[in-house]
């Protein structure tokens, strides 16, 4: 492309068209600031699905800002020929898809998981091994908050070959499990029906979904898992707790006892 | 529950029972849910919401609040004979089985369900101690009279406590009530404690009764009942801001004010916590108290003016509570009130944590302690019932 095309793909560029374009540059990125603080801010005076739904919208506003910049400032520096248009974008496309494949990839695989609802703000979701809320669904990465407090920073591109689990998917509530292994030799309907009380009296109990108890019996012993749903995601860890101190207690009462033979964790 | 949505005939009956799912949870009316939207928005803002621009007819701190005896003249407690009776008269003579009486708070379950035994000559059942509902010790039922006398248990939510060891007395109760091995009676429970046990035994719907919600019309017929001016004398109620009437007495027709409809549509029927706020808003002028006072030989004026103020209550915002005071709250209502050493085994949380939070509870006069028991107060009830709901805990259905 010799110098004179490459003139002729750009406007004319005085001074003022340079305070405009940095005005619009400036102001799109303290739009994006604001939509990224303010929501999450409002978002903390709200409760259940209303919080959950407001911090969701974070990453389509902020790109929905993006590309509206993008329409802006194109037009400013760009003759507005589809000549021109086909051979810059393409020039620089190619340029830059060598240069960061992998960070394009992300890119896109950011817009297809916004698309795709895989993941929002306020999920809790297990990708590459890590399970954590999300926090904040950036252009190339999600912020993940663990339960030991660790910020994790995930590529998108994990999306193309990961499996993406998540718990909640939108809802404010999820579903937690306690687990017991106890000796085999105990009255199974008993010990159920103490787990459903268990949960039946926990202080965090979401009664609008179930309560089950499900029973395997192992090598080693039987394996009780007790799933209920908290009545936010946010006490999932309080709620174990709680199931299991008082599931522990509960059976103590009755006699029974736990295996302790070692085994695998399945 | 439906919502009702006209006056009622002019023959009022003052309390009525009825099936659960005929209740009519009264309509506020839309200019106070807009206030109440506009209110909760400004105390986002403010400390103090529902300010308004005008200068009140009456300043609130030029009212004086009426003595106990005046109080005691205009809003007397509840007669509960004369529940029990039109509990009686909905029961019937021939009662068969069991009939369960839900009651919200601070409607007079209790004593309406021991004047009715009093009444019939029927067996009182007192609730069990905390210890025995934990251990599951049947021996209380051993109160129960021979089949055929009549036996009334006037609070099954002392039946129960919801811990895993609370749960196995009410089941044996409601079992053999069920399968109807414990005769005739009448189970008085509250409305919260059918919630929490409907979850852990199915609670029977069909032989119920529930005292029918107060509109602003039978409320309106509630508090001229209680009053009963002198000969040739009336009195008047006003509002203390605005200075228009909101009910005179003799009431002369069934039209009802707007406050009072707003009044029944707040407390959603329940008349024990409208009495409580009809009650803490009445005022009156320094003057007229001063006059009576000083000169009992006057001659009474034919009408006498009682002041009423806004109803802080809609207005005041909650204080700002977390999960423990939450769980605490919650704990409460579900019980119909708790001592405090019981919170240990009902909460996750530690002693420290629920002292603090039961402590700023009753500082912001949330709740209150009475007869070594912890409740919430009547003032507070409906907030906090709203609260609760909104944050998806488990709620009674009225």
């Amino acid at each position: 492309m010799d110098e004179a095309t490459v003139s002729q793909l750009f406007k004319s560029v005085d001074t003022g068209t340079v305070v405009e374009l940095l005005s619009i540059l400036i102001s799109a990125t303290l739009l994006v600031y604001a939509v990224q603080r303010i929501l999450p801010w409002l978002g903390g005076f709200l409760q259940g699905q209303a919080r959950l739904t407001l911090i969701a919208t974070v990453p389509f506003i902020r790109l929905a800002i993006i590309v509206s910049t993008f329409i802006i400032v194109v037009p400013r520096i760009i003759e507005p020929s589809v000549q021109n248009m086909v051979a810059l974008l393409g020039t620089v496309g190619l340029a830059l898809g060598f240069a960061l494949k992998d960070y394009a990839s992300s890119l896109i695989a950011g817009v297809v998981a916004l698309g795709e609802t895989n993941y929002r703000n306020g999920d809790w979701v297990k990708v590459g091994g890590i399970y954590g809320e999300v926090r904040h669904v950036g252009m190339r990465t999600i912020e993940l908050i663990t339960p030991d407090d660790d910020r994790v920073l995930i590529p998108h591109s994990l999306l193309w070959n990961e499996p993406v689990s998540n718990s909640n998917n939108g809802e404010p509530r999820l579903q937690c499990t306690a687990d017991f292994y106890l000796q085999p030799d105990h009255d199974c309907d008993l010990v159920r029906q103490s787990l459903e009380d268990v949960a039946l009296t926990s202080a965090y109990l979401y009664f609008g979904s179930p309560v089950v108890v499900s029973i395997r019996e192992k090598p080693w012993g039987t394996h009780y898992r007790l799933k209920a749903y908290p009545i936010d995601s946010a006490q999932q860890f309080r709620f174990v707790t709680d199931l299991t101190t008082r599931g522990k207690a509960a059976l103590q009462v009755q006699g029974v006892q736990y295996a302790t033979s070692p085994f695998a964790a399945t | 529950m439906p919502n009702s949505s006209s006056a009622e005939p002019a023959a009022i009956q003052l309390w009525q029972f009825v099936s659960p799912s005929e209740y009519l949870v009264p309509n506020i009316p839309a200019r106070s849910a807009i206030a109440d939207a506009i209110g909760s928005i400004r105390t986002l803002i403010r400390s103090r919401g529902g300010l308004e621009n005008e200068a009140p007819l009456k300043q609130e701190a030029d009212l004086l609040a009426l003595d106990e005896v005046k109080l005691a003249h205009l809003v007397p407690p509840v007669a509960w004979a004369d529940v029990a009776s039109s509990l009686d008269e909905a029961v019937g003579e021939n009662l068969k089985g069991v009939k369960f009486i839900i009651s919200q708070p601070f409607n007079g379950a209790s004593e309406t369900l021991r004047t009715w035994a009093e009444q019939h000559d029927a067996t009182i059942i007192e609730p069990p101690s905390v210890e025995s509902v934990l251990s599951g010790d049947t021996s209380w039922l051993e109160q129960f009279p021979e089949p055929g006398e009549l036996w009334v248990l006037p609070e099954l939510e002392r039946w129960y406590l919801r811990h895993v060891q609370g749960l196995g007395l009410v089941r044996k109760l409601l079992n053999l009530i069920e399968t109807g091995q414990l005769g005739i009676g009448l189970v008085g429970v509250d409305s919260w404690a059918v919630a929490s046990i409907a979850t852990i035994w199915p609670m029977p719907h069909r032989d119920s009764l529930t005292l029918q919600a107060f509109d602003g019309l039978r409320l309106q017929a509630l508090f001229a009942s209680m009053v009963a001016p002198r000969p040739g004398m009336s009195l008047l109620f006003r509002n203390a801001r605005r200075g228009h009437n909101i009910m005179k007495i003799p009431v002369p027709d069934d039209n009802v004010h707007i406050e009072l409809v707003e009044l029944a549509g707040y407390c959603r029927g329940n008349v024990g916590t409208a009495i409580t706020f009809w009650r803490q808003r009445l005022r009156s002028e320094p003057e007229a108290q001063e006059a009576k006072e000083t000169d009992d030989n006057l001659p009474a004026a034919a009408e006498e003016h009682i002041w009423v103020t806004d109803n802080e209550a809609q207005n005041l915002p909650m204080p700002a509570v977390d999960e423990n005071m939450l769980f605490v709250l919650h704990a409460l209502l579900l019980h119909n009130g708790l001592p405090e050493d019981l919170l240990t085994d009902l909460l996750p949380i530690p002693f420290h944590r629920y002292r603090i939070a039961l402590l700023q509870l009753r500082d912001s006069g949330v709740i209150k302690e009475q007869d070594g028991r912890w409740y919430v107060t009547a003032v507070s009830y409906m907030a906090v019932r709203s609260l609760l709901r909104s944050r998806k805990f488990l709620t009674d259905n009225f």
